[in-house]
């Protein structure tokens, strides 16, 4: 069982990380194991699982998906968890199977908007030379930033660091919370479709990695203390990235299908 | 194997549902879906210009204005690699040259040449164009490292008139590139890799 796991994690994490992805499955036999081809049995499916070994034949229901890196036409049975669906000529992940359904990614955005409250209100960094100290926070930041004359780098970290993130987790809360209260609302599909594209445009993590380079250059100059708000970005950082690593697209359309279905009915 | 446009359906970038065309939207997310997205190659290729005519000011303006103890230095994004390579921070420095040059300029090349290939029309090589294309993509937003950085120095070097920092113009131009970039990357449809199908001859 823990050796899945880490073998699940990986994926997770290569989900969002292609280049580990290519080092993890970049052999030809994840791209062409052609057992989603359209001409096959529509009733049996050989499932791939995430460390690489193949299942026995189940009969499953198939669902038409159309690749978007490749425009290949795939009968997709839906994974179960640990199980990942791939385009069998390109190897794009169609979709995953999470093991706990929505409740995961609610769990990780929930926590991931908890931390960024602390974050934005605690101190982040301090910095101290020749006696003078300066305190920075995160939301307080922004104005301050503008004051300077700095308005465009403000309001380009304001939207990419801070709003877009949480925009996503809100976004994904919201989602999952009705997905799993199985509660129909038209604000379903809009609230979908701008999570999914959002994603790219989210840089917390590239954030992180700025405020590691800063801290490189700050310190030959300068004493900098690292506030409780660092570590809780970085909280918020990671469990953003597991949130949406673990929220499947399809699944996502095919809860969302069902509800309207049943409200229709 | 057949793809979508074989059998006259489109796919939907966002649910990935194959529908029948009607109207310009898919008939379960109601975003707007196109079957290939419209002058894909023309648009990539603009954008890359656009995003290469920025890097020049990016480059040779300041990125960074300090000013300690009333002397006033200016830091583009060469000279401030080269002082931190100066002082020792080699990894910080290797960081600031893969994000602010080898991305950008790699992101141009890669998607420059994913163009090209595509309007050539062969077969060869489609699952390198594809990891091209993935690499390039997940690659483009690390480049905005320095913007940030800019930022963060500039939000915390407020000492009064001991120590105080200002971005430069090539803070924004180099955001701008990096943005620029982003956008081509997604105007780029990567099923025009795999279009090139029935021709016997490769």
């Amino acid at each position: 069982m823990p050796a899945s796991h880490t073998a699940w994690l990986l994926e997770q994490v290569s989900r969002s990380v292609w280049i580990t992805d290519l080092i993890v499955c970049g052999s030809s036999r994840c791209f062409n194991d052609g057992n989603y081809a359209p001409g096959n049995s529509p009733s049996r499916r050989v499932g791939q699982l995430a460390n690489g070994a193949m299942t026995e034949p189940v009969t499953e229901v198939l669902q038409l998906v159309g690749c978007p890196e490749c425009d290949l036409l795939v009968r997709m049975a839906e994974p179960a968890a640990h199980e990942v669906a791939r385009c069998p000529r390109c190897g794009y992940v169609l979709s995953i199977g999470i093991a706990g359904g929505f409740s995961r990614p609610l769990a990780y955005a929930v926590t991931a908007l908890m931390l960024l409250g602390i974050a934005l209100t605690f101190p982040f960094l301090t910095v101290t030379a020749t006696g003078l100290s300066h305190d920075m926070t995160l939301a307080a930041a922004v104005p301050e930033l503008s004051s300077v004359g700095a308005q465009g780098v403000a309001i380009l970290f304001a939207l990419l660091a801070l709003v877009v993130p949480a925009a996503i987790m809100a976004a994904m809360v919201i989602l999952t919370g009705l997905l799993l209260a199985r509660r129909a609302s038209p604000a379903l599909m809009p609230l979908a479709r701008q999570l999914f594209r959002l994603n790219p445009w989210a840089m917390a993590d590239v954030f992180v990695v700025g405020v590691i380079v800063s801290l490189v250059k700050l310190a030959t100059m300068a004493d900098v203390l690292i506030g409780v708000a660092f570590w809780a970005y970085l909280g918020f950082t990671v469990s953003s990235l597991l949130a949406i690593t673990s929220l499947d697209r399809i699944s996502v359309f095919e809860a969302i299908e069902k509800i309207r279905a049943r409200s229709a009915a | 194997m057949s793809t979508a446009r074989s059998i006259g359906y489109r796919v939907c970038r966002i649910c990935l549902t194959p529908s029948v065309p009607q109207g310009s939207r898919c008939p379960r997310c109601d975003a707007v879906v196109h079957e290939r997205v419209p002058f894909s190659v023309q648009r990539t290729l603009a954008l890359c210009i656009s995003a290469a005519v920025l890097y020049v000011p990016a480059n040779t303006l300041p990125i960074m204005i300090t000013t300690q103890l009333g002397r006033t230095t200016e830091n583009t994004i060469a000279t401030g690699v080269l002082r931190l390579w100066e002082i020792g921070s080699y990894p910080v420095a290797v960081v600031i040259v893969i994000a602010s040059v080898l991305i950008p300029i790699g992101k141009l090349v890669s998607l420059g040449l994913l163009c090209w290939a595509v309007t050539r029309g062969r077969r060869m090589l489609r699952h390198q164009r594809t990891m091209l294309y993935r690499i390039t993509d997940l690659a483009g937003k690390w480049s905005m490292i320095d913007v940030f950085v800019v930022a963060l120095l500039v939000a915390l070097v407020q000492l009064g008139d001991v120590a105080a920092a200002r971005p430069g113009a090539a803070a924004l131009a180099f955001a701008g590139v990096v943005i620029v970039t982003m956008l081509a990357a997604k105007s780029f449809d990567p099923r025009l890799i795999w279009d090139q199908e029935a021709a016997p001859n490769g």
